[in-house]
C-alpha cells in the first residue's frame, strides 16, 4: 500500500496540534478526525503511531500526557496499532511511567497524571488483552512486583472498563434489592399475622370505648334517653363533646321517668326533648375536627385504654416501620412477568391491606387520645427510653420544653416563660445603650424613676400637670403628646432642653466668690451657655450599603463584568441597572438609568454621594470636600461618564482632596493601535524559563554587580590596611 | 501419469515441500532446517508459557540439559539455584511452569551470587555451578546437596565442561588471570594456563576438539589453548588479521573488554563479544577474524559473562546468532552475513542469560527482573477467541 502523502501530513499537523495544547483533555473533534484518518489504513496507524511515539519521547509531560490519552484511543481501536505498542512495551512504560530510572520530566503535577494514566491503562490493557499480549502481562507483573504499584481502586479510564464497572455496579444493587425483597417476603409471611391480631385487637379497644352509629343501644344512649342536659337550657349541639358514656350515669333513672311526665303534659311536640320547636328544622352539627370524640379515661375504662396504649406502641415501634419498609422495599424490587410476577403483585396487595389497616387504627388511636406522647400512660410522661443520661446531663429548659409539649390539651399549661418586663419606663428617656443590655441577663432592667415631667412641645408652658389625664379644653392630651414627642437617646441635653433659663446656685444659701464678690444678682446661667448645653454631639456614622451591585457591563468573552463597586466600575463606568444579558435598563420617564429598589438619584445626589463617600474615606472632618463639591459642575460629570477610567476615580478622589490631577503621558498610537488576534494560547507549561528556586533568587542577590563591586571594595580597603600595617610594624 | 502427479503438485510451499520429501525428491534433511529457520524466523515472546518467578534477585544464568531437552536449570544473584520442568503441562493451553527442586541457600550452598551453571553434558544426576563467592560447585540433582566444592579464591565468573571430551575438566574464568582446570575425577586442580593479563570473563571448550579451550579477557584478547602441551596457549586471535607472530602481545580481539565467547555447534567459528558493542565472528581453522559486521545495535557494557547463543547448524539453511543486548532486547543475527534477521523486545529487565531448547526451538531468556521469560515460535492455534478479539480492529462506524 503506497503511502499517502496527503494523510501523512493530516495526521503529522493534527497530532502536533493535540499534543501540544497541554490541556488536560483532548479536543474529541481532532480526535475523531485522526481517528477517521486512521480508520481508512494500517500505513496510515502506522504513521500515527510512529508520530505519537516521537511526541511521547519529548522531555515534557504535558506532551506525553496528551499523547498517552491518544495512544489509549487508538490502542483501543486498531489492531494494528496494538501490535505496534506492544512490541515497544517497555519503552512505553519507560516514557509514561519511568520505569528503568527513566524519570518523567516536569512539571510534576502532569508527569504524575501520565504515571496515573499509564498505570490505568496497562491493569485494562491487561485485564483485556494480558493473556493475548504477554508483554502487557509482564508490564503488568513488573510494576506490581517491581514498582510495588497498588492497581486496587484504580479509576477506569478506558470507556469500555468504564461501562463494565458501571454494569457490574448495576449487577449488585440488582441482587441487593432482589436478596432485600426475597427476605421482605418470608417477613411480611410471618409478620402478617401478628399485626392483624394487633389491629384487631385496637378494633375491638375502639368497639368498647367509641359507640358505633349501627350499635342502638349506644345510640339511644346518647340521643334517645334525656340525660342532664334536660335541666338546663344550655345546647351544646355545637360541639359533639356530651356524647359520652360517662356523663349520663350520674342521672336518676326514677327522676328522669318523674320529670318525663311532667314535661309530657306542657310540651306535646317534644321541645324540650329535642330542643326544636319542629321536626323541620335542618340540624348541623359540627364535629370538632381536633378532637372528634373525646373519651375521657377513668377507672371503668382503664384496662381498655392500657390495652390500647400497648397495641399503639407496638404498631408506631415496631409494625409501621416495617410495613413502610416492605412498601419501599417491594416497591423498588425488580418484578420480571411470569410466576414471580404473580407472587409479587400478591405481596404487594397483601402489604397495601396491611399498611392501610395499621395507619387506620393508629389513627383512630390517636384520635382517642393515644398518641406518641401518651403512649406510656396519660401521666407519667417520661418514657422509659427517652429518659437516661442525657435527661440528666441536659439543663432544665430542655425538660420544661417536653413537659410543655407534652401536657398539650390534657394539662394546664404552666406558664414557663419569664414574665415579660411591662415597659413603664419612659420611652423618651431611653438609656444610652439600653437595647444592648437588655440582651446581657446579668442586667435587672434598672432602677425606674416614675417620670416627673410630662413631655411636652416646647412651647407650652412647664407647668404641666403630670397626673392628669383630662387635658384642658383645646390642647392636645399627655398621650397624643407623647405619640407625637421624638423618640431620642439620653443624653446630658435631654436634662435642659425644655428650660429658658437655669439658675445655677439653687440651694438657696447666698454666697459670693472668693475673689470677685457678690455678683450682679442674676445666678442665672447666660443664655450663651444654655444654648450651648442644649447641643448635643453627634458621631455621624455613614452607613454602607449592605449589598453592592455587581457591574454586569456585557464583556468580550461573552460574560457579565462581575466588579462589585459601590458607584463607578473603573473599567465599564458607572453602576447602572441591566438585564440579564446586560443590556440597560432604561427608566421609563426621562430615559435615565434607574436603580431598581432605590430612590432615583440624580445627578446633584450622585454626585454629593460620591463626594460625601470619598470625604468619609479620605478625611473624615474635612470642611473642604463639602465646598470644593459644591462649586464642582454637574455637566462635566455627566460628559466624563462615559469615558469613565481608573483615571476618572482618580480625578474624583484628587479633586475631593483638593489635589492636582495627574497627567498621564500618553503613548503615541494608544488607543488607536488594536491587538492582534491572539493566537489560541497553549496551556504548555514553559520547561526552558528558569525556576525561579532559592538558588536562583539567592544568585540574583548575590551575583549582582553591586554587592560584587562592594565586596571587591572591601577586600581592596582590607589589602591596603593590611600592608599599611605591615610599613607600621616595620621599625628598621 | 507424470503430468497428473506435476498438476497435483499443492502451491502451499509447506505442504509442497512434505509431498516432495514423501515422493523423494528432497532429502528429509532440508525439510527439518526449512521447518527450522521458518520456526526461528516465528520467534516471539510465547504468551501462554508463564515461568514461576522464584529468584529474589536478577537471574545470572541459566542451562537446559542436553539429553532429554527438559530441564532448566538457573542461578541467581540471590545465590540460589532451581530446576524448572519445560514438560510440566505441556498440554495446557495456560502452560505455568513451576520449580522442580531448588537449592536455597544450603548451609554447604553458594554464598555469593551465581555466575554460572552447567548441567554435566552427559548426565543429568549432575551439574555444576561457579558463583561470585570464589568456589565452584558440583552438585548431586537427585539430591540437591553438594557433592564437590572447588575454592578458587578468586570471583568466578564463568566455567566450562567439554560437551564431548571424556577428560571430565572444568574450564575457570575467574579474576585471577590464569586458567584454573578442575578435575571432577580427583577432585583437585590439574591445570593451570598463565597467558592472561586480566580478569578472565570467559571460558569454552571446543564442541569440535577435545582439548581445545578458549577464553577471553579484561585485557581484550581471546586465547586458544591446547591443554595437552605444556607451552598451552595456541595463539591470541587478531582482530585486524596481520601476520604478526601468534602470540603477539599486539594482538587483541576488541579494543576494550572481552566477556563472551560462544564456539558454533560444529566447532569450525568462534562468536566472541566486548565492551567495544562488537561481535566477532573468527575462522578457527584458520585463527582469522571472519570480518563479518554486525552493525551497530549492540550494548555491552557490565563485566560479566555474556554469552550469545548460536542456533543448531543445517544444511541449506542460515545459522543464526542470538545476542542479549543490554537495552532488554534479543538481537537476532544471520550468523554468516552479519545482517540483523529479528529483534526480539518484550522484555523488562535487561537479559543475561539464553538457553536454547533444540527440540521444540524455543529460547529461554533469563533477565535482572528476576524473571525467566520463553520465546517460541507463534503458534496459531492457541487460544485462538482471545486471539481473534485481540485481531480485530474495533473502530466506530462515527470514526
Amino acid at each position: 500500500m503506497a503511502m499517502n502523502l496527503e494523510a501523512r501530513e493530516a495526521l503529522s499537523t493534527l497530532i502536533l496540534a493535540i499534543t501540544k495544547t497541554g490541556d488536560l483533555y483532548l479536543d474529541p473533534e481532532q480526535v475523531k478526525q485522526v481517528k477517521s484518518i486512521c480508520k481508512k489504513s494500517d500505513v496510515n496507524v502506522r504513521t500515527a503511531y510512529d508520530l505519537l511515539m516521537i511526541q511521547l519521547k519529548r522531555k515534557h509531560a504535558q506532551i506525553r500526557y496528551s499523547s498517552t490519552q491518544l495512544i489509549a484511543e487508538l490502542f483501543q481501536r486498531s489492531h494494528v496499532f496494538r501490535e505496534l505498542l506492544v512490541a515497544d512495551y517497555p519503552i512505553f512504560l519507560q516514557l509514561t511511567v519511568g520505569i528503568h530510572q527513566h524519570p518523567l520530566p516536569p512539571p510534576v503535577v502532569f508527569a504524575e497524571k501520565t504515571k496515573k494514566l499509564a498505570i490505568s491503562l496497562t491493569n485494562e490493557w491487561h485485564a483485556k488483552y494480558g493473556p493475548v499480549y504477554k508483554q502487557i502481562a509482564l508490564g503488568y507483573e513488573f510494576l506490581r512486583y517491581h514498582l510495588k504499584v497498588d492497581f486496587t481502586n484504580l479509576v477506569p479510564v478506558t470507556d469500555e472498563a468504564r461501562s463494565a464497572e458501571q454494569k457490574a455496579q448495576e449487577e449488585l444493587s440488582r441482587r441487593i434489592r432482589q436478596r432485600k425483597y426475597e427476605k421482605a417476603a418470608v417477613e411480611i409471611e410471618e409478620m402478617s399475622d401478628d399485626i392483624q391480631d394487633n389491629v384487631r385487637k385496637m378494633g375491638s379497644c375502639f368497639d368498647i370505648l367509641v359507640p358505633k352509629l349501627d350499635d342502638e343501644s349506644a345510640l339511644n344512649a346518647i340521643f334517645g334517653a334525656p340525660n342532664g342536659s334536660n335541666n338546663d337550657k344550655e345546647q351544646d349541639t355545637q360541639d359533639g363533646d356530651n356524647e359520652n358514656e360517662d356523663s349520663k350515669m350520674d342521672i336518676d333513672d326514677s327522676d328522669i321517668a318523674e320529670q318525663e311526665a311532667a314535661w309530657q303534659q306542657y310540651d306535646p311536640m317534644g321541645v324540650h326533648d329535642n330542643a326544636l320547636g319542629t321536626n323541620r328544622y335542618k340540624l348541623t352539627i359540627n364535629v370538632n375536627k381536633d378532637n372528634p370524640v373525646e373519651v375521657l379515661e377513668s377507672e371503668d375504662n382503664a384496662e381498655v385504654f392500657t390495652t390500647l396504649r400497648e397495641c399503639y406502641r407496638l404498631i408506631v415501634k415496631k409494625h409501621w416501620p416495617k410495613v413502610t419498609e416492605w412498601m419501599d422495599v417491594l416497591m423498588k424490587a425488580d418484578h420480571e412477568p411470569g410466576e414471580q410476577r404473580a407472587e409479587y403483585d400478591r405481596l404487594l396487595k397483601k402489604v397495601i391491606d396491611l399498611k392501610k389497616s395499621v395507619a387506620d387504627a393508629k389513627g383512630k388511636s390517636e384520635d382517642l387520645g393515644v398518641n406518641m406522647d401518651t403512649m406510656y400512660g396519660p401521666h407519667e410522661q417520661d418514657s422509659d427510653e427517652d429518659d437516661g443520661e442525657l435527661e440528666e446531663v441536659e439543663v432544665t429548659t430542655t425538660n420544661s420544653i417536653k413537659n410543655n409539649l407534652k401536657s398539650k390539651g390534657k394539662q394546664p399549661v404552666k406558664n414557663q416563660q419569664r414574665p415579660v418586663l411591662t415597659k413603664t419606663k419612659n420611652s423618651v428617656f431611653l438609656m444610652h445603650g439600653q437595647d444592648i443590655l437588655e440582651d446581657d441577663p446579668t442586667y435587672a432592667g434598672g432602677t425606674y424613676v416614675t417620670p416627673v415631667r410630662a413631655v411636652a412641645r416646647p412651647d407650652t408652658s412647664k407647668a404641666k400637670d403630670v397626673g392628669s389625664t383630662h387635658a384642658p379644653e383645646g390642647e392636645e392630651t399627655r398621650e397624643e403628646l407623647l405619640a407625637r414627642a421624638p423618640l431620642v437617646p439620653w443624653d446630658d441635653d435631654l436634662a435642659v432642653w425644655d428650660k429658658k433659663d437655669m439658675a445655677f446656685n439653687t440651694s438657696g444659701l447666698e454666697y459670693s466668690h472668693r475673689f470677685l464678690g457678690v455678683g450682679d444678682g442674676s445666678n442665672l446661667v447666660s443664655q450663651d451657655t444654655l444654648d450651648r448645653m442644649k447641643m448635643r454631639t453627634r458621631i455621624y456614622n455613614p452607613e454602607l450599603p449592605k449589598e453592592i451591585k455587581a457591574c454586569r457591563f456585557p464583556m468580550s468573552n461573552g460574560r457579565l463584568c462581575m466588579r462589585r463597586d459601590l458607584i463607578r466600575c473603573p473599567y465599564h463606568g458607572p453602576v447602572v441597572p441591566r438585564d440579564e444579558l446586560g443590556q440597560i435598563q432604561l427608566s421609563p420617564e426621562d430615559g435615565g438609568f434607574v436603580r431598581p429598589g432605590e430612590e432615583e438619584l440624580d445627578d446633584e445626589q450622585e454626585a454629593a454621594l460620591i463626594e460625601r463617600a470619598i470625604a468619609a474615606a479620605a478625611a473624615p472632618s474635612s470642611s473642604l470636600s463639602s465646598s470644593a463639591s459644591s462649586g464642582r459642575p454637574a455637566s462635566g460629570k455627566a460628559k466624563s461618564k462615559d469615558t469613565s477610567t481608573w483615571e476618572d476615580i482618580e480625578d474624583d478622589v484628587h479633586l475631593a482632596l483638593g489635589l492636582e490631577k495627574i497627567e498621564v503621558p500618553r503613548k503615541r498610537g494608544q488607543g488607536v493601535k488594536k491587538k492582534k488576534p491572539a493566537k489560541p494560547p497553549s496551556a504548555l507549561v514553559n520547561l526552558s524559563k528558569p525556576v525561579d528556586s532559592s538558588r536562583a533568587r539567592l544568585l540574583r542577590r548575590v551575583a549582582s554587580k553591586a554587592s560584587k563591586d562592594s565586596v571587591t571594595q572591601d577586600e581592596r580597603i582590607e589589602k591596603s590596611s593590611s600592608s599599611r600595617d605591615a610599613r607600621l610594624n616595620r621599625w628598621q | 501419469m507424470n503430468s497428473g502427479r506435476t498438476r497435483c503438485i499443492p502451491h502451499n510451499k509447506c505442504t509442497r515441500l512434505l509431498y516432495q520429501t514423501e515422493i523423494g525428491l528432497v532429502r528429509p534433511s532440508t525439510l527439518q532446517s526449512h521447518y527450522l529457520s521458518k520456526r526461528l524466523l516465528d520467534l516471539t515472546l510465547d504468551p501462554s508459557t508463564t515461568i514461576q518467578r522464584e529468584h529474589v534477585s536478577a537471574v545470572n544464568t541459566i542451562d537446559i540439559e542436553e539429553a532429554e531437552g527438559r530441564y532448566l536449570l538457573s542461578g541467581g544473584g540471590d545465590g540460589n539455584i532451581y530446576i524448572y520442568d519445560l514438560e510440566e503441562s505441556q498440554r495446557e493451553e495456560r502452560r505455568v511452569i513451576k520449580c522442580m527442586a531448588g537449592a536455597e541457600k544450603t548451609i554447604s550452598g553458594h554464598k555469593g551470587g551465581i555466575s554460572r551453571v552447567n548441567w554435566y553434558p552427559f548426565d543429568n544426576g549432575m551439574f555444576t555451578s561457579s558463583s561470585f563467592d570464589s568456589t565452584i560447585k558440583v552438585w548431586d540433582t537427585n539430591a540437591m546437596e553438594v557433592a564437590c566444592t572447588f575454592d578458587l579464591e578468586n570471583k568466578v565468573y564463568s566455567h566450562a565442561i567439554s560437551s564431548k571430551a571424556t577428560h571430565g575438566l572444568i574450564a575457570t574464568a575467574s579474576s585471577d588471570p590464569r586458567i584454573r582446570l578442575c578435575d571432577l575425577k580427583t577432585g583437585a586442580f590439574t591445570h593451570s594456563l598463565p597467558g592472561h593479563r586480566g580478569t578472565v570473563l570467559s571460558v569454552e571448550w571446543s564442541p569440535r576438539h577435545e582439548y581445545l579451550l578458549a577464553s577471553g579477557s579484561t585485557d581484550t584478547t581471546v586465547r586458544l589453548w591446547d591443554i595437552r602441551k605444556s607451552s598451552s596457549c595456541l595463539c591470541s586471535l587478531d582482530m585486524h588479521n596481520t601476520n604478526s607472530p601468534p602470540l603477539s602481545e599486539a594482538n587483541v580481539a576488541h579494543t576494550r573488554t572481552v566477556n563472551g565467547l560462544a564456539f558454533t555447534p560444529d566447532g569450525l567459528h568462534l562468536v566472541s563479544t566486548g565492551h567495544d558493542d562488537k561481535m566477532r565472528l573468527w575462522n578457527l581453522y584458520t585463527g582469522q577474524n571472519t570480518l563479518t559486521n554486525y552493525g551497530t545495535m549492540i550494548r555491552n557494557q557490565f563485566v560479566y559473562n555474556l554469552t550469545p547463543l548460536i542456533s543448531p547448524i543445517s544444511a541449506g539453511s542460515s545459522t543464526y546468532v542470538f545476542y542479549p543486548s543490554n537495552d532488554r532486547s534479543i538481537l537476532m543475527y544471520d550468523l554468516l552475513d552479519g545482517s540483523l534477521v529479528k529483534r526480539l523486545t518484550g522484555s523488562f529487565g535487561r537479559i543475561t542469560a539464553l538457553a536454547w531448547r533444540p527440540r521444540t526451538q524455543e529460547i529461554y531468556s533469563a533477565g535482572n527482573d528476576h524473571d525467566i521469560l520463553a520465546w517460541g515460535p507463534k503458534n496459531v492455534d492457541r487460544d485462538s477467541a482471545l486471539q481473534a478479539m485481540a485481531d480485530q480492529d474495533t473502530w466506530s462506524d462515527s470514526d
